[in-house]
C-alpha cells in the first residue's frame, strides 16, 4: 500500500506551548483519512508543516514520497488544500480566483476556463461565477475553497474542517462532494472535531490530542471496538453475597451499581465480557433473567480518548 | 490537462493577481482620485486667481516637466505597498496562495512588478492631464520627449516609500505598522534634517535621506529645482534635457541671532548631473537593502495564525 503523508516524530513549538508531540502519522495512499481531536489539540498546525507553511523543531514530513513535504514546489503541485474557514481574496469573482489558480498549476488558456466552470459545477456556484467573492456567503466561500483545492487535478487533497461554518444541508453537500473527490481516486485528508462527519465520510482516522497521536486505524476498526460492551446490566432472579462477591471479583469488572435485582456492570476495558459475567454468576449459583449491552458511542470513545490524552 | 506551469505562466497569474487586487482597492482608488483632483486644482488655481486679479499668467515651457509632490508619491506607496504583503497574513489569504506550487520569491517579485505597473499607469494619467492643461494654462510646452524619463524618475521615488512600506510589512506583518511605520519615519527624518540644517548647519544631509532634499535654481534657465530623491523625476529629465546644466543650491547653515532671527544660507554651484548621479545613488542605497530585507523576510515568514 503506497503511503501519502507519512510523519517521523514530527514536533512544532511555539515558545512554551508544544503544538505537535512527536507525532507518527501514516495515511495510505487512496483513502479519506480523518485526523480528529478538539479544537487547540494541533490537527491545523501538522496540516500545516504537511504542507510546508510551518517549519517543524524536529522529526520527518514525507509527502507523496518525497522528503520535507510540501516545502517543495513539486509536491505542492500534487496537493490541493482547503485552510479552515477558508479566506480568500474577496476583491477577485469566483471564476477569476481559479483560473488564476489554474494557471499557477499550468492549465492552458482553455483548460483553465474548463476546469473553472467544473468546480463551479460540482460546488453548485455556477450561477455565481462573475461575482466579487466579497460578495459570497460564508458557506458559498467554503464552498469555493473546497473548489481551488481541486484545482490542478490533485493526488492529495487535504481540508482542514471542510464543514465547519456550514448548514447542515451545506454540511451534507460538502460530504458528498468528498466522497466524490476520493472516488476519483484521490486521497483525502480531512481534519474535522466532528465524529459524525468522520465516521459518514471517512475509511480511516487518527485520533490526536494536545499535540499527541491517542489512537489510529480504519474507522470499521475503530467502530469495531466501541460496538465491544463496556457496560453490561445483568437482571437476576435473586442477589446474594455470593454473586456480588463472584462478580466483583472478575478482573475487568471497575465498577457495579446494584439496583433490585439488576446489576449495572461497568467494565474497566474494551472488549465482550458476556461469558465471562454469565460464568461467574452461575458458578455462584446465580439465574440470570436478562443480560443487556450498553454500545457507546463514538461521541463517548472520543471524550474517552481525549481524557485519556489528557 | 498539462500539470507542468512555467516561470513565466506563473508569474503572469501572480501578476494579474496583485494587479486587480490593487486596481479594485477601495484605498487606491481614493487615492488616486485625490491626487488627480489636487493635481487639476494646482493647474486651476492660478488661473483662477489671474482672472480676479487681472494679471495674466506667465508662460512656462517647463510646467509639464514638473513632478507632484514627494507626500503623493509616498500616498501611492502606502497604498499600494501597506496590504500588499501583510493583508496576506492578516486576512489568512497565504494559506491558499503559499500552498500552491509557487515560490514565495516569485509572489514577492510579482507584487512588486504589480506595484510598479500600476503607478507607471497612475503617473502616466497624471503626467497627460498635467500636459493638457499646461498646454492650455501655460502655453506650448517644450522637451515633452523626455516625459518618460520624469516619469522614471517619479517611479523610482515612490519606490524608495514603497521598499521602505514593503519591509516593515514584511517585518510586522500588520498593515498599520507598515503604513504608520512609514510615515513616522518620513516625518521624523524631515523634522530632524531640519532642525539639524537650522542649527548645525549641517543641511546636507537632506540630500541623503528620502526627502525633498535642498532647494536650488538651475542656472540656465532658471527653473527651480529640489535636490533630494524624491525630486529625481524633474532631476533626471533635466539632466537629460541638458547634462551640462548647474544648479545653484541653496543651503541653511544657521540661524543670525537677534531680534529677528533670519536663516543663514550658503550657495553652491553644482553641476546637474552630480546632483542626479547623487539622487540616484541614494535612492538605489535604501531600496536595495530594504527591498533585500523584506524578500528575505517574506520568504522566511511561517504561517503561525
Amino acid at each position: 500500500m503506497d503511503i501519502a503523508i507519512e510523519t517521523k516524530g514530527l514536533t512544532k513549538i511555539f515558545g512554551r506551548i508544544i503544538a505537535v508531540d512527536r507525532l507518527d502519522l501514516k495515511v495510505e495512499a487512496g483513502t479519506i483519512h480523518g485526523f480528529l481531536g478538539p479544537n487547540g489539540a494541533g490537527k491545523t498546525t501538522t496540516i500545516k508543516l504537511i504542507l510546508g507553511l510551518l517549519k517543524p523543531d524536529s522529526g520527518s514530513i514525507k509527502v507523496l514520497g518525497f522528503d520535507g513535504g510540501g516545502q517543495k514546489i513539486d509536491v505542492r503541485s500534487r496537493i490541493g488544500y482547503m485552510p479552515e474557514l477558508p479566506k480568500l481574496p474577496t476583491f477577485l469573482k469566483g471564476r477569476e480566483l481559479l483560473e488564476i489558480y489554474g494557471e499557477i498549476y499550468g492549465l492552458s488558456r482553455t483548460d483553465k476556463v474548463n476546469e473553472a466552470k467544473r468546480l463551479l459545477e460540482l460546488v453548485g456556484l455556477s450561477d455565481r461565477a462573475n461575482d466579487l467573492i466579497a460578495h459570497y456567503s460564508k458557506g458559498m466561500q467554503q464552498r469555493l475553497g473546497l473548489a481551488q483545492a481541486l484545482i490542478g487535478d490533485p493526488d492529495l487533497v487535504i481540508l482542514d474542517e471542510p464543514s465547519l461554518g456550514l448548514d447542515p444541508v451545506g454540511m451534507v453537500e460538502v460530504r458528498e462532494i468528498i466522497k466524490k473527490i476520493a472516488s476519483e481516486g484521490r486521497t483525502v485528508f480531512l481534519s474535522s472535531h466532528l465524529l459524525n462527519e468522520v465516521e459518514q465520510v471517512c475509511s480511516h482516522a487518527t485520533v490526536i490530542n494536545k499535540g499527541m497521536k491517542v489512537i489510529e486505524g480504519s474507522i470499521s476498526n475503530l467502530l469495531e471496538r466501541l460496538s465491544k460492551p463496556n457496560e453490561v446490566t445483568v437482571e437476576l432472579e435473586k442477589v446474594t453475597p455470593e454473586i456480588i462477591k463472584a462478580i466483583r471479583s472478575l478482573s475487568f469488572v471497575e465498577k457495579v451499581n446494584w439496583i433490585g435485582n439488576k446489576a449495572e456492570i461497568f467494565c474497566s476495558k474494551a472488549g465482550d465480557f458476556r461469558v465471562d459475567i454469565s460464568r461467574a454468576i452461575s458458578d455462584a449459583g446465580g439465574l440470570i433473567i436478562g443480560m443487556r449491552v450498553e454500545e457507546r458511542s463514538l461521541e463517548e470513545l472520543f471524550l474517552e480518548l481525549i481524557k485519556g490524552g489528557s | 490537462m498539462e500539470k507542468k506551469a512555467s516561470c513565466l505562466s506563473k508569474f503572469k497569474a501572480l501578476l494579474k493577481y496583485e494587479i486587480l487586487w490593487n486596481l479594485r482597492k477601495r484605498k487606491f482608488q481614493a487615492i488616486l482620485l485625490i491626487v488627480l483632483l489636487i493635481q487639476i486644482i494646482t493647474f486651476i488655481v492660478p488661473l483662477i486667481f489671474s482672472s480676479i486679479t487681472g494679471q495674466t499668467i506667465q508662460q512656462d515651457p517647463y510646467k509639464a516637466l514638473s513632478s507632484p509632490s514627494g507626500f503623493f508619491m509616498f500616498l501611492f506607496a502606502i497604498a499600494i505597498g501597506m496590504n500588499s504583503i501583510p493583508e496576506e497574513f492578516e486576512h489568512g489569504r497565504a494559506h491558499i496562495l503559499f500552498s500552491k506550487p509557487v515560490s514565495r520569491s516569485l509572489i514577492f517579485l510579482a507584487k512588486i512588478a504589480a506595484a510598479i505597473i500600476i503607478l507607471a499607469i497612475a503617473y502616466v494619467i497624471l503626467y497627460l492631464i498635467g500636459l493638457g492643461l499646461s498646454y492650455a494654462i501655460y502655453g506650448p510646452q517644450e522637451y515633452i520627449i523626455f516625459s518618460p524619463i520624469l516619469i522614471l524618475g517619479i517611479l523610482i521615488s515612490t519606490i524608495l516609500y514603497l521598499s521602505m512600506v514593503f519591509f516593515l510589512g514584511a517585518l510586522s506583518k500588520s498593515s498599520i505598522i507598515a503604513a504608520l511605520g512609514s510615515f513616522g519615519i518620513l516625518i521624523g527624518l524631515s523634522i530632524i534634517v531640519g532642525i539639524l540644517g537650522v542649527f548645525t548647519g549641517q543641511a546636507w544631509i537632506a540630500d541623503y535621506i528620502p526627502s525633498g532634499g535642498n532647494s536650488g535654481i538651475i542656472v540656465d534657465n532658471k527653473m527651480p529645482i529640489q535636490t533630494g530623491t524624491d525630486n529625481l523625476g524633474v532631476i533626471l529629465s533635466q539632466f537629460a534635457i541638458n547634462p551640462n546644466a548647474n544648479v545653484n543650491i541653496t543651503y541653511v547653515i544657521g540661524v543670525q541671532p537677534g531680534q529677528n532671527p533670519i536663516l543663514r544660507t550658503e550657495s553652491i554651484i553644482m553641476p546637474i548631473s552630480q546632483i542626479a548621479i547623487r539622487a540616484l545613488g541614494v535612492a538605489s542605497a535604501y531600496i536595495l537593502p530594504l527591498m533585500l530585507g523584506a524578500w528575505i523576510l517574506f520568504k522566511r515568514s511561517e504561517i503561525k495564525e
